[in-house]
Formats: structure tokens, sequence, C-alpha cells
């Protein structure tokens, strides 16, 4: 292991993936300050470009975007009370407040320390955890990959923000999307309506690119009429010394193991994780008193920002043991590898190890490189917060309309993009989680596979789900996962009726013309 | 779109003074970069296959050759793209024989036809083969089949695809033996390969040379060839027995041979000075070093002896459908 990670650290080591790493990594934290841009649409609009690279300095500039951007997010979120990610809403709490006392600078420093640390410990995590789940995840039959999918879809649908209903219309509309085509185990063509080009089912990528590009120029449009105004312009970054930062070692702990954990999950990602540890942190707190966050503590900004972080290492362990993504960035980078001649999967790092460890190598890379950018460079990042950015809309629309084309060298993934575009804006706007969509999308096929791979080699026979321990502790969660969310709508729906009810009878005492 | 019309009488009008000028433009032929279709997403066979081709190729035209990749519908839509290509020459296309027939002969109104391509000639040559875990104990095809008739029904035997070259072999020795093992479609090398890896299925067909490096490390054993495997670069197993050792009813061919297509209108100058450097390019240097890394000696075969082998697949695998598999469902 520790050869092939020396050899990780090698390969991206040449002065271009450093380089690209850089980039990445700097123009991650600027699209993730920039609220409404994120790290998937980063992603998204540079895939026609690195089509034309090799595959480790394409993954180089992707892994910077998507560190970055975890703490980029922080800096609008503490100076415009805006957060440039949904996974730094969290930090808004307390860093605004902070802020506001004029101590911006002391903010923007907890949230890049909380931010590194937490990178570092889910880097310890994967790296410690991707060699080990590789080597089991090898002998893994079909039936086993296939309950995982199901476990992650249920948890997708569950911790979905919003509602578990919108989470599932999500899903569903995810898996239908994915069923379209060629059925690849009996050949028999579903919606494909006698088109051949429907025949390889719908472009991902092309649905990719509509829902995080198209669709996000569509919501930001909306978004940049409103505006914000910027707390300060004159910011100097001022770092916690480490012994601040080891008195408050609860903070940036549990928010980097609830990052790690959640991160692995499919769906969840990291804006869940934020406030799950935030309130952990916070119910347990003594010295900050649980009543002092929200006032602006440095707990308050720590927490979230090393959880975001560390979910940057929690996402990749399934992403690269088995090829199921742990957010939306993953879920692109995944079909990336597609793009890259790699077969994404439990014998990703079997086949291609220097990929795995190149990857593993670039993450940790990429976090100190967003603590030495924010170190030095924070005073720019606050200036183009300030800027009007819808300059930068067509832009993105003409590499995503670009990516889309490349994906197939065609046109028809251009029409899907716009399409997908279109629906992603409405459903978002509308409170559906559309990455419930893409992850959708994503496990849908591989469960269906899987699914009926292993009933083919087991005959038929259906208890094959049930064969092995693992297999019995995954179905026992997912029918928990199942029970707790039905169990948790019946109550939602009795006291929905009960509200109405009182409201019903507060009406009959006013009586009407009241 | 409104400019296509005019797009395409400008063409005839050119297609018209490059006929005119044939051995002209013979001669010239060629003077613009070259666009080798791939009619499948990077990183599979045949994309490896026609990069290092690609790269072969442009010293020997003088001209860029760049790679295209145009996937879906199992390789129809990069071959429609060929056949609608301008015939200049200037496009062709990189596919496997049996891609082609299968294509053609096994669906419904198949969008694509023998007669919308020609051939500039054979350039790789892999058979099909047949693996099996050494954790088994198969040291053949015999003691496979032996286990298949003690156990009716148990064994399970994997293959990349409905319909594809390896169910002909599988759906072959299991017809012409009267045999009862389950044939399990992986849908893909991919899946497949990782199944056979983990010993997940008692034997599987796959396309050579993939899994070379765990045969020759000993880990996997091959238990029957289901072409010619002579031309491989790991020596112990060039004489693997054919499947048609064991019973005669067996032996089919089952090769893919990829081969350079060009659309049909192509006048016979650009298509024999293609051909002629599509032989140089096979036998050259730099392809045959990747070749032989990659598993196999350099192939060649001319374009007329490619064109004519579709239609002879078609015909080779219809009589496999007819005896051993059961009719497409639809």
């Amino acid at each position: 292991m520790l050869e092939g990670l020396a050899a990780g650290f090698a390969d991206m080591g040449t002065p271009m993936n450093l380089l690209l790493l850089f980039v990445g990594t700097g123009l991650g934290i600027l699209v993730g300050a920039l609220p409404g841009l994120s790290s998937p649409m980063a992603i998204i609009v540079l895939l026609p470009i690195t089509f034309t690279m090799e595959t480790l300095p394409a993954f180089a500039i992707m892994i910077g975007i998507y560190v970055g951007t975890k703490l980029g997010g922080s800096f609008s979120a503490i100076l415009l009370r805006t957060p440039g990610t949904p996974a730094s809403a969290c930090t808004a709490l307390d860093g605004y407040p902070m802020a506001r006392r004029g101590e911006a600078g002391k903010a923007l420093g907890y949230a890049t320390m909380g931010s590194t640390a937490g990178g570092l410990m889910g880097w310890v995590a994967a790296v410690t955890a991707v060699p080990f789940i590789a080597s089991i995840a090898l002998d893994s039959a079909p039936p086993d990959i296939a309950l995982i999918g199901i476990a992650g879809l249920v948890m997708v649908s569950a911790f979905a923000r919003g509602s578990m209903v919108k989470g599932f219309a999500g899903v569903f509309i995810g898996l239908l999307v994915a069923s379209a085509g060629l059925d690849l185990q009996d050949a028999v063509m579903r919606y494909t309506f006698d088109l051949s080009i429907m025949e390889s089912g719908i472009p991902f990528a092309a649905v990719l690119v509509g829902i995080f590009g198209f669709a996000v120029v569509f919501s930001d449009i909306a978004m940049t009429v409103r505006g914000s105004e910027l707390l300060t312009k004159d910011v100097k970054l001022s770092l916690p010394n480490i012994g601040d930062l080891f008195r408050r070692w609860r903070a940036w702990i549990i928010g980097s193991l609830y990052g790690i954990g959640i991160g692995a999950i499919p769906g969840v990602g990291a804006d869940g994780s934020t406030w799950l540890s935030y309130a952990t942190v916070k119910n347990q707190s003594k010295d900050p008193p649980p009543e002092a966050f929200g006032t602006g503590v440095p707990e308050g900004i720590l927490t979230p920002e090393s959880s975001n972080n560390a979910t940057t290492g929690g996402a990749l362990v399934p992403m690269l043991t088995l090829g199921i993504p742990g957010d939306g960035s993953t879920a692109i980078m995944l079909g990336a590898m597609v793009m890259h001649g790699l077969t994404p999967g439990v014998s990703l790092m079997r086949d291609d190890p220097h990929i795995v460890y190149g990857l593993l190598a670039a993450l940790l890379i990429a976090t100190v490189f967003m603590f030495v950018i924010a170190w030095m460079a924070i005073g720019s990042f606050v200036k183009v917060l300030q800027r009007e950015r819808s300059f930068l809309f067509p832009f993105i629309l003409v590499f995503a309309t670009i990516g889309a084309f490349a994906s197939g060298n065609a046109l028809f993934p251009v029409f899907v993009a716009i399409i997908f575009g279109v629906v992603g804006f409405w459903l978002e706007a509308r409170g559906f989680p559309v990455v419930t969509i893409v992850l959708g999308a994503v496990l849908g096929p591989i469960i269906e596979y899987n699914v009926r791979l292993g009933l083919a080699l087991s005959g038929g026979d259906w208890t094959t789900f049930v064969g092995t321990w693992p297999r019995i502790v995954l179905v026992t969660v997912i029918a928990l996962l199942l029970a707790n969310e039905i169990r948790a709508a019946f109550r939602r729906k009795s006291e929905a009726d009960r509200l109405h009810d009182q409201k019903e009878a507060e009406v009959g005492r006013l009586g009407p013309g009241d | 779109m409104t400019r296509k019309p005019l797009t395409k009488w400008t063409a005839a009008v050119v297609t018209g003074a490059a006929l005119a000028l044939s051995s002209v433009a013979a001669q010239a032929f060629p003077d613009e970069t070259i666009r080798l279709i791939v009619p499948y997403k990077p990183g599979g066979g045949t994309d490896t296959i026609a990069r290092a081709f690609a790269a072969a190729m442009e010293k020997v035209a003088g001209q860029s050759v760049v790679v295209e990749n145009i996937p879906g519908s199992a390789g129809i839509n990069g071959m429609l793209a060929l056949a609608k290509s301008e015939p200049d020459g200037h496009t062709i296309a990189i596919n496997g024989s049996s891609d082609v027939s299968g294509a053609v002969a096994f669906r419904d109104n198949p969008p694509i036809g023998f007669d919308d391509f020609a051939c500039a000639g054979g350039v790789f040559h892999t058979p099909a083969w047949i693996l099996s875990h050494k954790d088994n104990g198969y040291e053949d095809l015999g003691d496979f089949m032996e286990a298949a008739k003690a156990n009716p029904g148990k064994l399970n035997f994997g293959i990349t695809g409905t319909m594809s070259a390896t169910d002909f072999v599988a759906s072959t020795i299991r017809g012409a033996n009267g045999l009862d093992y389950n044939i399990i479609n992986f849908g893909g090398g991919g899946p497949l390969k990782k199944a056979i890896l983990a010993n997940q299925v008692q034997a599987g067909a796959i396309i050579s040379p993939v899994l070379l490096a765990d045969v020759a490390a000993g880990e996997l054993n091959v238990l029957a060839a289901a072409g010619d495997l002579s031309g491989i670069s790991h020596e112990p197993v060039r004489a693997t027995k054919h499947m048609g050792d064991w019973n005669e009813d067996a032996r089919i061919d089952v090769a893919v041979i990829r081969g350079i297509f060009m659309p049909s209108g192509v006048s016979e100058e650009v298509r024999a000075k293609m051909e002629e450097m599509v032989a140089a390019t096979v036998t050259g240097e730099e392809f045959t070093n990747f070749a032989v890394n990659w598993g196999y000696a350099p192939y060649t075969q001319t374009g007329a002896d490619y064109c004519a082998r579709l239609p002879q697949e078609v015909e080779d695998l219809t009589a496999v459908l007819e005896k051993y598999m059961k009719p497409p469902s639809n």
C-alpha cells in the first residue's frame, strides 16, 4: 500500500500535475465563493477540456475544484450571509455574526483552519479505508453490490434535504432516465420509440451537463437579481494559533467524523453532514454553552467547515472501491473515468491502482494547496465577491454546450442537456433536490444489473440476497431505514392533521364574518 | 440546417471534379487530416487498437490521423456516421468483423448494410477463448464438460453479451455436446473479467488477450480456444486445443477481426491507396511493437478478403443459431 501511495505522489508530483492541482484548487475556491456556482458545475464545464488530457492531469483539476469549493463556500457565507455552496450554509450561522462584530478575518481564519483540518482527517480516512475495502470488494458478488446500491438509494431519498417524497420522486425520475435504451442482459429495447439514437439510452453525461450546467445558470440568473451586500472589503486573514485549535478539538474532530461517515453514504453529501455535526457539537458543548451558538463562536465555524471538507475523503471511498458516488461531484468524476477509458467499480484498484493512488495523493495535495491559497490570497477572492458575476453565464453555457457535444460527438446530447437543464431548474425551484435524480440514474442500472445477475447465478433463488451475514446486515439496514421513514411520515401526517383541526377549531370559534 | 443542401451540392461538385481527375486525386490522396471513427466509447479494445493504429498511420500517411469516438447502439451510430460521410477516403472507421456482421444480421431493420461499406483490410485478429479459475481444477474443456455432465444445471458459464461472439461459443459447446449448464450474460467484458477472477463462474468465454496476464501468472487456465490462438504473445497457450477438437460439431471459428471500413462510395483508387497504407501501417515497427506488447503478432488481411468475411460470418453464425440457440425473442 505504501509503495502504491508513494507512486501516487510521484505521479501527482510532476510540475504539470501540481500546476493543474493548484489552478483547480484556486478555481474551486473562487467557484465556491460565488453563490450559486458549485463544484459539480465547475467540473462539468471543464470536462471538455479534460477529455484531451491524460487521465491523471484531468483528475488533478477535478479534485482541486472539488476540494477548493468546500472552503470557498464559507467566504460568502461569512461575508455575505449568502452561502456560496449548500454545504457552507451552516457556516453562516456563526460566521456572519462574528464578521459583523468586525472579526471577519478571524472568522475566515477559523473557516480555513477548520477546512484544512477536516480535509486532512478525511484524507487519512480515505487512505486507510480504500485499499482495505478494495481488497474485500474484489470478492464481492453481484447480490452484495445490489444491496449496497439499494441501501444507498434509500439513504439518498431519506436524507435528501426537503421531504422524503420529493427525494423519492427525484430518485424515480433518475431510475426512469437510466432505464431507457438497450437492456444489456436480454437486449430488449426500452423507451427507444424505434429511434436508433435512443438505443444507447439517454446520454448520462448530457443529463449531468443539463442539471449541473444549464439549470444552475438558469437559477443563478434568477438569484443575481436579488444581490447582497458585502460586509467588509478589507479582509486580512487571521489564522488561529495551534493551541487555540487544539483547545477546540471537539468541534473539528466531531465535524470531521460526521463528514467522513456521511460523505461515504451516497446522496447525503456535505450539506447534510454540516448540519448534523453542528447540532451534535452544539448540544454537547459546555464551553461555550449551547445558547452561545449562533452568536459567532469559533466552534460554530470550525465544525461545519471541517465537516464539509472531510466529506471529500469520505466520498472518494465508495467511488474508488465500489464505483458508487457519494455526491454530485463524485458522480461526475465516475462519468469522467468512463470517458477516460477506466472501468469504475470493484476492479478499479486491481486494474488501475496508479489512478486510485494518484487521486488519493491529489486529495492531500489539493487540501494543502487550499490552505496555502487561502492564506496568501484571500483578499483577491473577497474582491471578486463584490463584482457582478453575470458575465460568467454565457461562458458557462458555451462550455456546457461543448461538453454535451463532446460527450458523444453529436448534437443529440446537446438537446438532452437543454431539456434536462429546464427540467432541473423547474424541479429545483420547487424544492426537489435534483442531485437525487443524478444518483438515481447512477445507482439504478448498478442495482438492476446486479440483482438480475445475482438471480441468474443462483438459478433464480431469491434467498441469495440473505445468503451471507453481510447481506443479512444490509437487508436489515434497508428495512430499518424504510420503516423509520414511514413511521416519521405518519407522525408528521398526524401532526399536520392536529394543526389542521386546531386551525379549523379556531376558525370555527371566530365564526364567519369576523 | 438550411446550409445542408448547399453543402451537399458543393460536395457533389467537388466529388465530380475529384472523379474526373481521379488518378490525380489518388496520387494526391491523402491531402488532409484523416478522421478515424471508433464506434465505441474510449477505453475498450477497439479504441486502444485504434489509437495505436492512428499514431502509427500518421507516419505512413504523412497526415494527421484523428480518432473520433462516436459511441452508441452497439456500434451502429459510428458506422452510420461513416456511411453518411464524404466518400473521399479521409473518413474511415475501425470495427470488429463480428460486431458489424452481428449488428446487420441479428436485428430488425438494421439501419446499415454490408453494401454501405468498402473495406481497406483487417488489422488485428483476436479469437475468443474459454477461461476458468485454477481453483476449479479444470485443465481443459474436457474436464469442464465432465463436471457439467456430472452436475446438470449446476455450472455457470459466463459470456459478455446475448447474441455476442462469446454467446455463440458457450451455446455451441452446450448444444453440440448435449450439456446442461447455465449461460450467464454479464453484459460486457469488464464484469465478466471480474467474475472469472473472483471465481464466481466455473468458466467464461471472452475475447483474448483479455486476462492474458492472469493466465501467464497461472491464476487462470485456458480451457480451449474458439479460433486461431497461434499468434498470441504468451507462448505456452499457443498450443491450446480448439473447442472443435472434442467434438467436430463444435468446430466454429469465433474471432473478432478489427478492420478498416470506408464508405461504399469511395473510388477504387482511393480505396486501394488506403489499403496500401493500412498494410504498411500494420506491418510497420511502431504498430508491431504495440501489437506484440498487447498480446498478438501483427495480422493483415486484404480489403477484399475482409469484406468477404462479413457475410461468411453471418452464414456461420446463423447455422449455429438455428442449431443451438433459441431464436431471438421479438
